[in-house]
């Protein structure tokens, strides 16, 4: 069930009210609940992939309380081995087997033979990528004794299962989460309060930042050949805002919906677009992935340690991967190398560690280098995200020569212009109000230190009425990232 | 946890009463016309979109319910007719649209599929839950409506130009035959664009067509195909264009009265390019009915 519908809406204020009023005196019961409503959040999507996810929690479970008692090397690595098959084998499946078939056949046709086949129609289980690396995150982790294997299985399905963060993250570590199964969860108002201001940002994000931006994303990118340059400029920079909020504010939703459970997630963006360079972009965006492939790949192949083409082989590597983790498709490996080729002169100049805290830290205002350094990087990651958007490759390139053409200071030929430049001017209200709150979890939070309680209410309900009247009203618009 | 609730309970209650409103709204501005629950005693019932509503209730003189509505599709269609047969209606006769667009895939979106809910039954519907949403939840709640938002927004914006710009001359109604020939045939292929805007059907409004006949068939209702009439630019734009609702008709068997040019030389007797006003109307309900 998507955040932002009906079901939802009778679903959290139900699970809310057993969580907190019937099953609270009983850790295991509460625990036990949080099951069996991520259970039924997953099913809503679909109940055949339920089985699923209980297979791989089963497996990892088991495979954890095995390690713990392995002393034999060899043992534990087949044990490990087994739980990254797994796993890996059913995101390989699902998400990738159609890609591989359609390529090898593509390959053997270059040489003259022709290759029969039948392409499967696989249906991707929502969130599979998520859950998968959570789980795996739990296996690596304990093969290498940086965590002690839970025994409650009660527990073990509750953090692989726990719908807030599900099927689009993010992408917790078992460290973080699983402990907080352990623990009766106490109610607090602060977080709670804080919980349900976020949940409201992230609707904001979503509903009016993401869904309006995504009309004009669609009119754009799909007839993208009839469109003059700076309707292509515009449908690129639309696209940046809609993966954004959408991405983000899924994000969002999911740690304040957390919160009035008594959990607490990790934050997964950290105002990413004010940026003054690639690598600062990569470490405050989809923060739980990019530390997952640091931490279990980039560091296991040497990291930036060792000789120059080591670091690049492994920038590389990690990168693409990464770009193949969101999707089958040679645009997502080539936006991926395009953040690599971005990433390296920074990492070879060791400059990649240079923008640390938040940009204009104690200030109101960016200097001009900056300000200019922010609108080059921003500039750089929406050519990225051409190749993430479009079709295939030759759509993404021809995309990118139509922005660079004389009609690239025409007036934008798209439909309804006028809607178009209002959802740019809230656009730019957004940024501003996410500038504000730069240094916070997320934009809203400083919203508490309004004193006055009607002007703090005035606030909310001036968002509220924001998401009402200028959030897109099609019901059809899906979070992005459940794609993935 | 108190406080939280509390100050939940408000948020609760201001959402409460803002549904409330839109309810009411909704119940004034987007369902006005739309539920209509007939009288038993008719046998012999009208289904189409907005070409069928100049008819009105003119039909029921000559016994025939008139069960059109506006952008009504197959879909709302053959939901009203299970409708009236759950409901123990006892139908001889159905007179349904087969012009040229009705299965076009613009009808697909453009529909009335959330109002004809309040027709629905327990069975088109996967589980129970989806029949109290769908049917009930959906018509209570219209702060889930994404129609009845839309209306809203349109609404109140109408009701802010009314203050700002009280003598806006601009709204005013003009005659179908007060337009020149080059306007009328600008306005037809505008129309025209939008109900052919690719070349194949919907497939899922033509399985709806034929599930129709099918139920028609199984209780032994006569169904008749109508084709509308329609002003001469119309007919001169549309040339050719048709995606075939009276051909799944005829080969089914199933009789078409074709009265898509019976008004050519009358324009007065149109609103716009391809619906009649109501002195049409009411000469096209004798010439359709008085049989």
């Amino acid at each position: 069930m998507l955040f932002n519908s009906i079901d939802f809406a009778i679903f959290l204020p139900l699970v809310f009210l057993l969580y907190w009023f019937v099953t609270n005196k009983n850790l295991k019961l509460q625990n036990f609940l949080i099951v069996a409503a991520s259970y039924l959040f997953y099913g809503w999507w679909d109940w055949r992939f339920l089985s699923l996810i209980f297979f791989s929690t089963i497996v990892d479970y088991t495979v954890g309380v095995k390690l713990n008692n392995e002393e034999n090397n060899f043992k534990r690595k087949a044990l490990l081995w087994t739980s990254i098959f797994v796993n890996l084998g059913f995101l390989g499946f699902f998400k990738y087997y159609n890609f591989f078939q359609d390529n090898f056949i593509t390959a053997f046709s270059f040489f003259g033979a022709e290759i029969k086949t039948n392409s499967l129609n696989i249906i991707l289980p929502v969130g599979i990528s998520f859950y998968t690396f959570q789980t795996l995150s739990y296996t690596i982790d304990v093969y290498k004794r940086k965590l002690t294997p839970t025994k409650d299985f009660i527990a073990f399905l509750a953090f692989v299962s726990f719908f807030p963060q599900l099927v689009a993250g993010p992408i917790e570590r078992a460290k973080h989460l699983l402990p907080q199964f352990y623990k009766k969860r106490t109610f607090y108002y602060s977080k709670a309060a804080d919980g349900m201001r976020q949940i409201l940002w992230g609707l904001f994000k979503k509903i009016v930042i993401a869904d309006n931006s995504a009309d004009y994303v669609n009119q754009i990118f799909n007839n993208s050949a009839d469109k003059n340059g700076s309707a292509l400029i515009l449908g690129a920079l639309f696209f940046a805002f809609q993966i954004y909020g959408d991405f983000s504010g899924y994000s969002d939703i999911a740690i304040g919906t957390s919160r009035l459970f008594g959990f607490d997630l990790r934050q997964n963006f950290n105002f990413p677009y004010f940026s003054r360079d690639i690598a600062e972009f990569w470490r405050r965006w989809h923060i739980s992935l990019s530390t997952w492939f640091r931490d279990y790949l980039y560091i296991p192949l040497g990291g930036s340690r060792g000789r120059t083409w080591v670091k690049v082989r492994n920038t590389l590597i990690v990168f693409i991967v990464s770009g193949f983790w969101h999707g089958a498709n040679w645009t997502f490996i080539v936006w991926g190398a395009l953040n690599a080729i971005y990433f390296l002169p920074l990492l070879l100049t060791n400059k990649n560690r240079s923008n640390i805290e938040i940009v204009a830290q104690g200030r109101f205002f960016p200097t001009l280098k900056e300000l200019l350094l922010m609108i080059l990087t921003f500039c750089l990651t929406v050519l990225a995200w051409i190749f993430f958007r479009a079709e295939n490759i030759s759509h993404a390139f021809s995309y990118i020569s139509g922005i660079f053409t004389k009609t690239l200071f025409e007036i934008p030929e798209i439909n309804n212009l006028r809607r178009a430049l209002v959802t740019l001017i809230i656009i730019g209200f957004f940024v501003i109000v996410e500038w504000l709150g730069r240094h916070q979890q997320f934009a809203l939070e400083n919203i508490r230190s309004i004193k006055i309680q009607p002007l703090r209410w005035l606030c909310y309900f001036i968002i509220i009425l924001c998401i009402y009247f200028y959030g897109n009203s099609d019901d059809t618009i899906e979070f992005i990232y459940f794609q993935f | 946890m108190k406080t939280f609730l509390y100050k939940t309970a408000k948020i609760f209650f201001i959402f409460l009463l803002f549904n409330t409103v839109l309810f009411f709204f909704s119940r004034i501005n987007y369902y006005e016309g739309y539920k209509k629950y007939p009288d038993k005693n008719f046998k012999t019932f009208i289904f189409s979109d907005s070409h069928g509503i100049p008819i009105g209730t003119l039909s029921e003189k000559y016994n025939v319910f008139n069960f059109s509505a506006k952008s009504d599709s197959y879909f709302d269609m053959k939901r009203k007719i299970l409708y009236l047969l759950a409901n123990g209606f006892n139908i001889d006769t159905v007179f349904i649209t087969v012009d040229d667009y009705t299965l076009s895939p613009y009808r697909e979106k453009v529909n009335n599929f959330d109002k004809s809910s309040i027709y629905s039954l327990p069975f088109e519907y996967e589980n129970y839950y989806t029949y109290i949403k769908g049917k009930y939840l959906n018509y209570y709640l219209p702060i889930f409506q994404p129609k009845v938002t839309a209306l809203f927004k349109s609404y109140l914006k109408a009701k802010l130009k009314d203050i700002y710009q009280p003598n806006n001359t601009s709204l005013k109604m003009e005659l179908w035959c007060d337009y020149s020939e080059d306007e009328r045939a600008l306005k037809a292929e505008k129309r025209i664009k939008s109900q052919f805007p690719i070349k194949n059907k919907s497939k899922k409004l033509e399985n709806t067509l034929l599930e129709i006949i099918h139920l028609c068939q199984l209780n032994e209702i006569e169904l008749i195909g109508i084709k509308f009439p329609v002003s001469s630019s119309y007919v001169d734009v549309l040339k050719s264009k048709s995606y075939g609702a009276d051909k799944i008709f005829t080969t089914n068997g199933l009789r078409v009265e074709d009265y898509k040019e019976i008004f050519l030389f009358y324009p007065a007797y149109f609103s716009d390019q391809d619906h009649l006003n109501s002195r049409g109307g009411e000469i096209f309900a004798a010439r359709l009915l008085a049989n």
